[in-house]
């Protein structure tokens, strides 16, 4: 089971090393301000992506319901 | 800046103990505790492309992965807990009634 992990990540390692990677990574700012659709990460989350956070947000309390629910009930009774 | 490969190897190490922990143990809180560690894997992979394509899609899509992990491991931590009240282990060889 090792062996077959590691070898696993061998050949994904090794794939990645041989890749030219042309550019360099980016300073992505957290919220940018001089544009109101600027390329931040709070103009994205709570622009074009606000959806999926109303959704993950029911999801998290569906969650936390659940979780509360299973906790404190008494073992299939 | 680390170039991209850094972080991909990174992510793939990070898989392959995920996957190895999730293949080999029998107890469910660590084999929870490996698929949370392949779910960081995928993040780490998320932010490596998002920042080198100078997106912030990717970082948004993190966030969101990371929301989704955390529900995940509630749930599955309760699970867990009533499954050792019923059966007083959580042994995952020994846990067999989800089987049909």
């Amino acid at each position: 089971m090792l062996l077959g992990v590691a070898l696993l990540f061998v050949v994904v390692a090794e794939s990645v090393s041989f890749v030219t990677w042309n550019g360099q990574l980016h300073d992505i700012p957290a919220y940018n301000n001089t544009n109101a659709s600027g390329s931040g990460v709070a103009n994205s989350l709570f622009g074009s992506y606000s959806f999926a956070v109303i959704l993950i947000g029911l999801l998290l309390a569906a969650a936390m319901i659940g979780g509360i629910y299973l906790a404190k009930s008494e073992g299939g009774k | 800046m680390i170039p991209p490969s850094y972080e991909l190897t990174l992510s793939a190490a990070l898989f392959a103990i995920g996957l190895f922990g999730v293949l080999t143990r029998k107890n469910a809180i660590i084999v929870l505790m490996s698929v949370e560690i392949i779910l960081n894997a995928a993040v780490l992979n998320l932010v490596a492309f998002a920042s080198y394509s100078n997106d912030p899609s990717g970082q948004v899509f993190a966030l969101l992965a990371i929301a989704i992990a955390a529900g995940e491991a509630a749930v599955g931590l309760a699970i867990f807990m009533n499954v050792y009240r019923t059966h007083g282990t959580i042994d995952l060889d020994k846990v067999g009634f989800l089987r049909w």
